[in-house]
């Protein structure tokens, strides 16, 4: 691959065959470095191929001119096999997803191919729309305000209550204060 | 009396997106003097920059970064 350096310019110039590496790939290449260097792109005489002007921010030696292109080309790869991975493996995902959202409205399997699969098929929908409200009554059941304060559940009485026991179990003067408290409480 | 460095840019529009590099151009234009115009398969892009092209080239990023955010990969 033929690479121009241009030492005046701090720029490093090449092209990238389209054939190898589509247009969305060399975009998700340039996606990366574009807040650290400066990218041009162009269309190349040749057919099939994209120009890549990368030109730092700063002066640059020739070295690291060569440096910026060879991370640049590194990531190209980097973007083709993660796409590559990424379609071999996008039916798997589905599955998954799918099999995740159907255990959570608890649904079960649909049967296979059969001729009563479009009744089934409209008793599923209702199942499911009969889930989602169930869901819902229990959420709008158990939604507590967002002020701590307001503590709807009396976990800060229980808490209280818990601290204490540890104080006295620690502490028996404390320990028989608080009982002297209690006996007053009942003092006839 | 400064000297001005006018630059021009040419960008492809099989790799930069019309509208991407006219909100570039609307941004910029508070910052320089820029003239945009239509050539064949390229978009013209005329900055009068005071300054070692520096506005020219964030320029020609930001539009590039416009354009991949547009693809939306």
């Amino acid at each position: 691959m033929k690479m121009a350096i241009n030492s005046k310019n701090d720029s490093v110039l090449f092209s990238v065959s389209t054939r190898i590496y589509s247009k969305d790939i060399i975009y998700k290449a340039c996606y990366v470095f574009i807040d650290k260097m400066y990218i041009f792109l162009d269309i190349s005489d040749k057919k099939d191929a994209i120009l890549v002007t990368l030109r730092g921010k700063a002066p640059l030696l020739k070295n690291e001119l060569e440096k910026l292109k060879g991370e640049f080309m590194n990531e190209l790869l980097n973007s083709l096999i993660r796409e590559n991975v990424s379609k071999r493996n996008q039916k798997i995902l589905e599955q998954i997803v799918g099999g995740a959202m159907g255990a959570a409205l608890g649904i079960q399997k649909r049967a296979e191919a059969s001729e009563k699969e479009n009744d089934d098929n409209l008793k599923d929908d209702e199942d499911i729309e009969a889930a989602v409200a169930a869901l819902r009554k229990e959420l709008d059941a158990i939604e507590i305000e967002d002020d701590y304060e307001a503590d709807a559940l009396g976990i800060r009485n229980i808490a209280m209550e818990e601290t204490n026991v540890g104080k006295a179990a620690l502490s028996p003067s404390l320990g028989k204060q608080n009982n002297k408290k209690k006996n007053n409480g009942k003092k006839k | 009396m400064a000297k001005k460095n006018n630059v021009t840019l040419k960008l492809s529009h099989a790799l930069y997106n019309q509208n991407c590099v006219e909100i570039a151009v609307e941004e910029f234009s508070k910052m320089a003097e820029i003239a945009i115009s239509k050539q064949g398969k390229y978009t013209e892009v005329l900055i009068v920059d005071d300054d070692e092209k520096s506005i020219s080239l964030e320029f020609a990023n930001y539009a590039l970064f416009l354009t991949i955010q547009l693809n939306d990969f």
